[in-house]
């Protein structure tokens, strides 16, 4: 049997628990996060860990492929850190500025490059931009099947089994590679920098790819490569009223009970 | 003149701050409130190659010297100084097997204790004082090739939860010889005695450990005959001082990151307390406490990292770092006002915690014993 080559591709995203630290500048309408410690984004390491369990359990390799700016860096390394074995970093200005549509035409023509693994992680949204798109969108521009919020899998005789999170319940459904996997925090529980996996890492190879080496043009990527322009940002609407409940627990329990059952049928909740 | 860090010793601090604050921070409050260390945190540790740092490769550790090591202890020491004084002593506990044990010594204690198999701790203080550590008065009396061991070790971390007890004694035969051995938990003899209730540092494993007539194999006998002294104080002296350093520098940064979060949040008269210049006075203090505090503390162990001596200048560190983490703790603990007496502030942890430093591995006096000597030698004409 072929060696299971796995690809999974990460972003690298300001801390979730500094959030508050992160502002707009109002002129701009850009983020300014800056001075934010970066993280790779939380559901990513999960995909991480399902792509390095599949290759402890069956063989083969896990390639992390990365777009960001010079400080994804380090959350590559930390990749390496946890079990990946190689990585490729899409560093180039030409790729800033990018929506969902231009990230997966990046990330999609790297994977391509790396000659289709048969195996794609991704987490099934990003803590930043949380569209959940680019994992479809990837395996859309590369032509393969893809398995969206995936909660469990599992790989026997060369096809996936995976359940998917829908709307009302869950599907059970099997795939041949090559197959795209996006996934939800329910899969596992990422394991912990090791100190001796992280000085082990520092041997890793790193690749990193300008614009030019995925032979794309400049509009098909970045801003100008972009289908969504942002241009405006604002405020959530504040909170409109408040209704004081009175009475012993099981009272206000009930009534919040009866409340929430009334929105939802008027399509409120 | 340097002052970065590595890549490497960043992704260590990486490493030390996500278990720091995935895994410990949320089991900060019960550690404190049952006054105990889960076992599995300190596996957990072990899984994360935590008690490897400083253990040769060749014995199965990391070998990645003392930087690393007050790196691991601040971060962990942030979140939880219990936790973080586990790990100091353990470190203390290996020092002098690391230094003086011969290979099969070496061979035979470090592996295990570089997994987290087996845990270990140091004994030297006893209710005579540690200050002075030729005043003890646990016996080691020759026994054929081997020695029996009668005395009671006090205010010892990992007094439970160690497996290897790194122990000082004196010769019966003689008051002034003074010896060090490698004492094992399964040895007969050899067992924990009462558990202290402490003010803080809730979670350590404080205690007694107490040999009665131990008997205790030659081969079990740590560095020279006679060097016992040497042997033991080594340890305390530059890692002991160091991983002080460490706990002291996490609950500087603990307190200051609290004051910060209190004084922006609290409001009076109208504007965050954290506009008032008296407010911003004291976190300037802080502040500047905390970096002078982490500039002497890497300063000593980035030159015991070079093979250079570095005692002093431990010294140095141990006691002004140790020193300020109670001053910035009292700052913080007053910035939150009547708050800061509370328990659901951690402010009050920080304080109790900050407490013991002081006299842990050498007490401010003692730091200044040596700075003083120094000083009066190095600027004399």
């Amino acid at each position: 049997m072929k060696s299971l080559k796995i690809a999974v591709c990460l972003k690298s995203v300001p801390d979730p628990k500094q959030w508050h630290k992160v502002t707009i500048n109002p002129q701009t309408k850009t983020i300014q996060k800056e001075g934010i410690p970066r993280i790779i984004s939380p559901l990513d390491r999960h995909a991480l860990e399902a792509a390095v369990r599949l290759k402890e359990a069956h063989g083969g390799s896990v390639i992390v492929v990365c777009m960001g700016s010079p400080g994804a860096r380090e959350n590559i390394q930390e990749a390496l850190a946890l079990g990946a074995d190689e990585a490729v970093f899409l560093s180039d200005r030409a790729f800033g500025g990018a929506d969902s549509l231009a990230t997966a035409r990046a990330l999609a023509a790297a994977l391509k490059k790396l000659g289709l693994p048969g195996l794609i992680f991704c987490g099934a949204v990003s803590y930043y931009g949380s569209t959940g798109q680019v994992g479809p969108q990837i395996a859309q521009f590369l032509g393969i099947n893809h398995f969206s919020a995936v909660r469990f899998l599992d790989y026997k005789g060369g096809k996936l089994y995976a359940e998917i999170v829908t709307d009302g319940g869950f599907a059970l459904c099997e795939g041949k590679l090559p197959l795209l996997v996006t996934v939800r925090r329910e899969i596992n529980k990422p394991r912990g920098l090791r100190l001796s996996e992280a000085i082990k890492a520092r041997k890793k190879k790193i690749w990193t790819w300008s614009s030019a080496d995925l032979g794309l043009s400049s509009d098909q990527l970045g801003l100008k490569g972009s289908g969504i322009q942002m241009f405006d940002f604002l405020p959530l609407p504040e909170a409109q009223g408040a209704e004081i409940l009175e009475g012993g627990p099981q009272e206000i329990a009930k009534e919040i009970a009866q409340k929430i059952k009334k929105y939802r049928q008027g399509g409120i909740l | 003149m340097d002052f970065k860090f590595s890549e490497d010793q960043e992704m260590l601090r990486k490493a030390a701050r996500e278990f720091a604050s995935d895994v410990l921070a949320p089991r900060a409050e019960e550690i404190e409130a049952n006054d105990e260390l889960p076992r599995e945190l300190i596996e957990e540790m072990a899984a994360r190659d935590f008690l490897a740092v400083t253990i040769p490769e060749a014995y199965g550790g990391l070998g990645l010297g003392h930087t690393a090591r007050l790196i691991i202890i601040e971060e962990i020491a942030r979140v939880s100084a219990a936790a973080a004084m586990m790990l100091q002593v353990f470190g203390l506990g290996i020092e002098p097997i690391v230094v003086f044990g011969t290979e099969e010594q070496k061979q035979r204690y470090l592996p295990p204790l570089a997994t987290g198999e087996k845990l270990a701790t140091i004994a030297v203080t006893e209710a005579t004082g540690g200050s002075d550590p030729s005043g003890i008065e646990t016996v080691a009396q020759k026994d054929g090739s081997d020695f029996t061991l009668n005395g009671r070790k006090v205010f010892i971390t990992n007094a439970k939860v160690s497996d290897i007890v790194v122990v000082l004694a004196k010769m019966a035969d003689d008051e002034k010889t003074f010896n060090t051995f490698i004492a094992e938990k399964t040895m007969e003899g050899c067992r924990p005695g009462r558990t202290e209730k402490k003010m803080g540092l809730r979670g350590s494993d404080t205690g007694e450990i107490i040999f009665n007539n131990c008997r205790i194999p030659q081969e079990n006998l740590l560095g020279e005959p006679g060097a016992g002294l040497k042997v033991a104080l080594s340890a305390i002296g530059d890692v002991g001082r160091a991983g002080m350093t460490g706990v002291a520098l996490g609950l500087l940064q603990a307190s200051l990151e609290a004051a910060v979060k209190f004084a922006n949040q609290r409001v009076l008269g109208g504007r965050p307390i954290s506009k008032l210049q008296s407010v911003q006075f004291k976190i300037a203090e802080m502040y500047a406490d905390l970096e002078a505090s982490r500039l002497l503390g890497y300063r000593a162990a980035a030159m015991k990292d070079r093979g250079e001596r570095c005692d002093v200048e431990f010294a140095i560190a141990k006691y002004f770092s140790c020193e300020a983490a109670v001053r910035v703790a009292k700052h913080a603990c007053d910035i939150h006002g009547a708050y800061g007496y509370m328990e659901e502030y951690p402010v009050q942890r920080y304080l109790r915690d900050a407490l013991i430093s002081i006299p842990s591995a050498g007490t401010s006096d003692i730091m200044k014993v040596i700075m003083g000597k120094t000083a009066l030698k190095k600027f004399a004409d």
